[in-house]
């Protein structure tokens, strides 16, 4: 290297500047990198705040984990245990007839009220607005102030009823009817974010569809049956797997309703209302079975697993995507 | 150009999270080698915000006499505490410092929690003995006891004026309970508010019936004997017999304590901690008397201390806190707000309310209190199940005689697992 010229000098640093320049703009040229460069923040968060959790709570599901003490592994102990207990076959029985009561009816409501906040009707603004406001509410919040609308006594909601000569029920302390109350304020609550996904869905609908079906003479009903729900039928679908989610993992609105915490685990209406994330909640965070807790998530994960991926596969049959 | 700029921005979203997650650890390595000249911080939890004046006191009384020390308080609400614990002690990420009661001292203590505590330098004669063994194991106090929780009955005598009837004394028995508690009973008013939970209800009961309610060893449920069934059917004559009472149901929909804020029930049982809410709904109209008395009398009797994390990084300084939380100046600022468990203050508690409030029936009660009988394995899970049987009870779902098997049943399966 000493006996270089300056000029050979110069010649070979400009040869590595090249080199150095050509490496970069490769990988410049490479979109991959940039793209896993991109989802890394999300990912990164997915992985160390869902997924490993999620494996941590698979491992602790076969040990009798306490969450204070060191974990002893036990094998299947809890599952065999959790089979045996009535409570998680009250908890699946109840959990299933609150998804039957909210998915359908959440689901043809929110296609008819977004049906119609895509016509021309006066302050369609308005009305959308109010249907969304539940939606930027907290569940917890929105559930207090139920409890109150719903007290059969100072409740306005048995006060309405009693102006129409109806005798309103004890809402939240009688068996029978506070599974109905849990259903209802969630439909209400669920609405307007489903609502809104729709009418993004019927606004992506091309008009020239119906106005071929208006030279043809089709009828409203049959524009709407033919046209406007095949159409639709990928947000339907959408809307229909989260809302099924959502119903399986049941929590807040109960909670709130049993009076919450220490309280909810004594009062006498848990049975007719408890789902499965209440009794993961009760067992590992009021018992203090965290192992036993985990072993009950696995089987909800399974379920939730198990019904989405039915979900897809008949998707098949009625979802089209054009 | 685009391309670059791309880079950049997704290096440096990747750098916010990385250095995100990573800053706390460094201040924290960084505050550890300045050694003992800096600053020690400790993390102070407690559950109830209705301490926030007496517990600022506290740490400002305690900071102004260790310059070195900085408590960090942080208040979370009853419903969270505990979970709150339950996952932070043991990952060493929790308080160094907070407020523990005698069912959660039975959970953390064997599984080496709590630090232990040098009594040394702590007056322990001051304290109530039961109190002081309640947050101990093996001889070993593990929480300085501050706080007493008792039981006393409370009444509206607003409700009684208007009816023209006498207020409770403290002479009473169950008969006069149920005669007053019908007489008091119309369309609109309860005479009596049950509380069908364990500690501030139908443990009481049990108590004053002459029950163990478990047996010596902790581990052998005994409420289901036929003294245990006659307290039972006591209660449940109240609410199903003479109707003086709301049921479970009603009291899920509206609780015990709304309902006497509201002035809707005349009497009802509960412990110290209630008596400043209570006062500052009804104001004088509240008035506090010793518990009716059954075979004999008797309360249960519930104990809080200031605990240390086994695993806090600065035991000595936690020690300190923990020496000072036994004086008698910082007793007499919790006492702004609570039952002290140090007798010596409790003057200072009583006096916070009128003497016609005689807020002294809960001092009173101490006599004759009992401490909260629990299983000394899985206390939370045995009291919730028998807490589930008694909800049952008292929503006419279940029979006396059934439902308290049940819960045997349910406890005993508990302690077997």
């Amino acid at each position: 290297m000493a006996n270089l010229t300056g000029k050979q000098n110069k010649r070979c640093l400009q040869k590595t500047w090249n080199c150095a320049r050509y490496r970069l703009k490769q990988l410049h040229d490479s979109e991959k990198v940039n793209g896993y460069l991109f989802i890394a923040p999300l990912t990164i968060g997915v992985v160390v705040f869902s997924i490993l959790p999620i494996l941590f709570a698979f491992a602790m599901s076969f040990t009798d984990w306490n969450s204070l003490s060191t974990p002893q592994i036990t094998a299947f102990a809890n599952y065999s245990k959790l089979l045996a207990d009535p409570n998680l076959k009250i908890e699946l029985r109840n959990t299933f007839f609150y998804a039957l009561g909210t998915v359908p009816v959440t689901l043809i409501l929110a296609v008819l009220i977004a049906n119609a906040l895509n016509q021309k009707i006066p302050c369609r603004g308005l009305f959308r607005t109010i249907y969304f406001l539940p939606v930027v509410t907290m569940q917890v919040a929105v559930a207090m102030v139920w409890r109150w609308l719903l007290n059969s006594q100072f409740g306005i909601v048995n006060q309405i009823l009693g102006f129409f000569g109806i005798e309103g029920p004890m809402w939240l302390g009688d068996t029978r009817f506070i599974m109905f109350a849990v259903i209802i304020v969630t439909v209400w609550n669920k609405l307007g974010y489903n609502t809104i996904i729709l009418l993004a869905g019927l606004q992506g609908i091309s008009d020239s569809y119906y106005e071929a079906a208006d030279i043809e003479g089709a009828s409203s009903w049959k524009k709407f049956t033919k046209i406007t729900l095949p159409l639709l039928s990928p947000s339907i679908f959408f809307v229909s797997i989260t809302l099924t989610m959502d119903a399986l993992k049941a929590f807040d609105i109960i909670y709130v309703f049993t009076g919450s915490g220490a309280d909810s685990s004594s009062s006498p209406m848990l049975k007719a209302v408890r789902t499965m994330v209440y009794g993961i909640y009760e067992n590992g965070f009021i018992n203090m079975k965290m192992g036993y807790a985990c072993a009950e998530a696995v089987i909800l994960f399974a379920i939730i697993m198990a019904i989405t991926a039915f979900q897809f596969y008949m998707q098949k049959k009625w979802v089209y995507y054009d | 150009m685009k391309k670059v700029t791309s880079l950049v921005l997704a290096l440096a979203l990747l750098c916010t999270l990385v250095t995100g997650c990573g800053s706390k650890k460094e201040e924290a390595a960084a505050s550890g080698e300045g050694a003992k000249e800096e600053t020690v911080e400790l993390n102070l939890y407690y559950w109830d915000e209705s301490f926030n004046d007496a517990m600022a006191k506290v740490v400002d009384t305690f900071e102004a006499a260790h310059e070195n020390i900085k408590i960090n308080v942080t208040t979370i609400p009853w419903g969270e505490y505990w979970t709150k614990l339950q996952t932070t002690l043991p990952t060493d990420s929790g308080p160094d410092i907070f407020w523990c009661n005698y069912m959660y001292s039975l959970e953390f203590i064997p599984n080496n929690l709590l630090l232990p505590i040098d009594t040394a330098n702590i007056d322990t004669d001051q304290y109530a003995a039961e109190a002081l063994d309640m947050l101990s194991a093996d001889g070993q106090l593990y929480a300085v006891p501050f706080m007493l929780d008792t039981v006393a009955m409370v009444y509206n005598k607003d409700l009684f004026d208007a009816k023209g009837i006498d207020y409770p004394t403290a002479d009473w028995t169950w008969d006069d309970l149920r005669a007053t508690a019908a007489a008091l009973t119309d369309e609109n008013h309860y005479g009596y508010c049950l509380d069908y939970q364990s500690q501030m209800g139908t443990f009481n009961f049990l108590l004053q019936n002459g029950v163990s309610v478990y047996e010596e060893d902790g581990l052998t449920p005994n409420f289901n004997s036929d003294a245990a069934v006659e307290a039972f059917n006591f209660q449940y004559d109240l609410v199903f017999t003479d109707k003086s009472s709301p049921n479970a149901s009603q009291l899920s929909e509206l609780s015990k304590g709304d309902r006497f804020m509201a002035g809707q029930v005349a009497m009802t049982y509960c412990t110290s901690p209630y008596v400043a809410t209570y006062y500052e709904a009804l104001g004088d109209a509240l008035g506090c008397v010793e518990l009716p008395a059954g075979k004999e009398e008797a309360c249960t009797l519930n104990a809080v201390g200031f605990a240390g994390s086994a695993n806090t990084a600065h035991p000595e300084e936690v020690q300190m806190f923990l020496e000072f939380a036994s004086t008698a100046e910082c007793q007499e600022l919790i006492a702004q707000n609570g039952m002290p468990a140090c007798l010596d203050a409790a003057g200072t508690w009583v006096a916070n309310f009128p003497e016609e409030v005689n807020a002294q029936a809960f001092i009173s009660m101490l006599d004759v209190a009992h401490r909260l009988p629990l299983a000394h394995k899985s206390p939370a899970a045995t009291r919730s199940a028998y807490e589930s049987e008694c909800g049952n009870i008292f929503a006419g779902t279940k029979t006396v005689e059934e439902g308290l098997n049940d819960a045997i049943a349910a406890v005993q399966a508990e302690l077997g697992a």
